[in-house]
């Protein structure tokens, strides 16, 4: 069979089973066992079984659940409202603040639990009503939920920067740093945005006062969260730990924060951990049943196939890397963004190496790109995390407030490919 | 006596998910011990990220059954909601029918493996080598357990 009769069965058979409602793994799963029997026949069974056994004990892999853990640990206990509170104080009176408390809000939960659909559902639920309570236009409220939202895979530590590190073979903590300059140029354009959004300010009437707090109080209730990040970031710029040690750390820095604002008990944990299985396994099973097709791609030919296509289509690097980021762009607004991944990266790969792209910057940018799938109407996750969360606001208002947020991602993303050390400079002061 | 059996099923796979959790602790535990043993006390153990990589292998596969008895994984339901609830169901009880059959042959394949690891007696290349087939039996376990929850979901009556 050809390369290329074998990968556009191969796409075909899985798309069509997602496109069913199948789970997610089984379609992987579907997918490997018939390019085994395709392939290399019963032979193969040793294949497929080494595969799963690696990937289900990789080290890189155990930072996606020990990540998923603490981010459980400090939203169970309610330590985020402390946080929360404390934001709100600093930002101070300012003319719409409470878009720049969303920004701000939305970085610290980034940095602390890593998930898009998470923090669009907190913040849906939290301060959603609050402004809409206080006069904020919607539309543009909701925009900044979900451009906050969308900062949370950007900005380390990045769930799925840590997937796409692990299979294109990328350094993990290169990759977390990356995502730091790119999630505030981010931040920064979208409170351009509202801010010079006609109509997106409050009435100046209505009163949208800080809480009565002192500030000193509000620097101090962040310290123990400042512990959290130093406790992951911190010692992976030190070098004292690797990406998954520091994310253990981590857990151990929730579980401290929690006891400093008395939240922490046997109860709370053990509905943490629970969850935090749930969560992590659900997404770990995905990549263990999917992780065989790179090798079978490798087999069928498709990967050298692929690489020779390009090359001899003469497209310049410029077009590769555009087409390679229309691509998922496209498919992420219907298919789940860790799917679309563990399709596209082991065929990307090789074309990352063969035009000689920077693999940091390479993969940053189509994580990025990844997001912004996630956030395009009209099927994007974390659009119905925020529907979920918000449901007073209709389908049509939460795409309405889309669209801006997929224009000014684009605008970012293409400030990165205009200057690259936008996203190489932090890791190659790590390295 | 089916209904029996079914108790029994879900109530083992309740127990497995209790075991994942205990294996996510551990990993946490172990984690933070090699750091401390090597920068606190300069003597890194050779075991402790081994143990972690066996206790990931045991949380994915261990909270599988459970995981499936809950319907809590990831799917793409966009064609499956537009349907009218008669086609949904039925399409529904296909696509419980396709996780068994994946994960009765995925759990069939990784079996086959631990026995043939079990003759041989082959084990981890790691630093501190355990047979391999302890793994290899954990991830077979899981799958079959999935397997038998796909398949108790797709005979399931239409409420």
């Amino acid at each position: 069979m050809s390369w290329a009769v074998f990968l556009t069965l191969a796409i075909g058979l899985l798309l069509a089973v997602l496109f069913t409602g199948a789970r997610i793994f089984v379609g992987f799963l579907l997918l490997n066992i018939v390019g085994v029997m395709l392939l290399i026949g019963p032979r193969g069974f040793g294949l497929f079984s080494n595969s799963i056994f690696e990937t289900a004990t990789s080290p890189t892999l155990v930072t996606v659940a020990l990540f998923v853990l603490m981010g459980e640990i400090l939203f169970r206990s309610g330590t985020v409202d402390v946080l929360f509170s404390s934001v709100d104080r600093l930002v101070g009176r300012l003319r719409g603040r409470l878009y720049v408390v969303t920004i701000s809000l939305s970085t610290v939960f980034g940095a602390l639990s890593g998930s898009a659909v998470a923090v669009a559902a907190m913040l849906g639920r939290s301060v959603l009503p609050l402004m809409e309570k206080r006069g904020y236009e919607t539309r543009a409220s909701a925009a900044t939920i979900l451009a906050g939202a969308s900062l949370a895979p950007i900005i380390p530590p990045s769930l799925l920067a840590i997937i796409v590190g692990s299979l294109a073979d990328v350094s993990i903590a290169g990759l977390l740093v990356a995502g730091i300059i790119p999630g505030l140029i981010f931040a920064s354009l979208t409170l351009a945005y509202v801010y010079f959004r006609r109509g997106a300010m409050p009435p100046p009437e209505v009163r949208d006062d800080a809480p009565r707090m002192p500030i000193w109080r509000a620097i101090f209730q962040m310290f123990p969260f400042l512990f959290v990040i130093f406790s992951v970031m911190g010692l992976i710029l030190l070098g004292v730990a690797a990406p998954s040690e520091s994310a253990a750390t981590g857990v151990v820095g929730a579980l401290i924060v929690a006891a400093i604002f008395g939240r922490l008990s046997f109860a709370m944990v053990r509905e943490a951990v629970a969850s935090a299985v749930t969560i992590a396994v659900v997404i770990l099973i995905i990549v263990v049943s999917a992780k065989l097709f790179s090798q079978l791609l490798s087999f069928s030919g498709a990967t050298r196939g692929l690489v020779g296509l390009i090359g001899e289509s003469g497209l310049g690097p410029e077009l590769t890397f555009l087409l390679m980021m229309a691509i998922p762009l496209i498919l992420c607004m219907f298919i789940d963004q860790i799917a679309f991944m563990l399709l596209a990266i082991p065929i990307y790969q090789p074309i990352v190496l063969a035009m000689g792209y920077d693999p940091i910057w390479f993969w940053t940018l189509f994580l990025i790109n990844l997001t912004v799938g996630s956030l395009t109407p009209p099927f994007g996750y974390t659009l119905f995390a925020l529907k979920g969360a918000a449901q007073k606001m209709s389908t049509a208002q939460v795409f309405a407030a889309a669209w801006p947020v997929v224009g000014i991602f684009i605008t970012g993303m293409a400030l990165l490919f205009a200057f690259p050390w936008l996203v190489t400079a932090l890791p190659a002061a790590l390295r | 006596m089916i209904s029996a059996l079914g108790t029994a099923h879900d109530a083992s796979s309740r127990w497995l998910f209790v075991l994942a959790g205990i294996a996510l602790c551990a990993a946490v535990c172990l984690y933070v011990f090699e750091v401390f043993m090597r920068y606190a006390l300069g003597a890194p153990t050779t075991w402790s990220g081994e143990a972690v990589q066996y206790c990931l292998a045991i949380v994915i596969f261990f909270a599988l059954p459970d995981i499936t008895r809950r319907s809590a994984h990831v799917a793409i339901d966009i064609v499956p909601s537009a349907l009218p609830e008669g086609p949904a169901w039925m399409l529904g009880r296909l696509n419980a029918t396709l996780g068994a059959g994946a994960c009765a042959v995925a759990g069939w394949i990784v079996a086959g493996e631990a026995l043939r690891q079990f003759d041989r007696g082959l084990m981890t290349n790691a630093a501190n080598p355990i047979p391999r087939w302890w793994i290899t039996a954990v991830i077979a376990v899981g799958f079959s357990s999935a397997a038998l929850h796909f398949l108790r979901l797709g005979l399931m009556r239409r409420p």
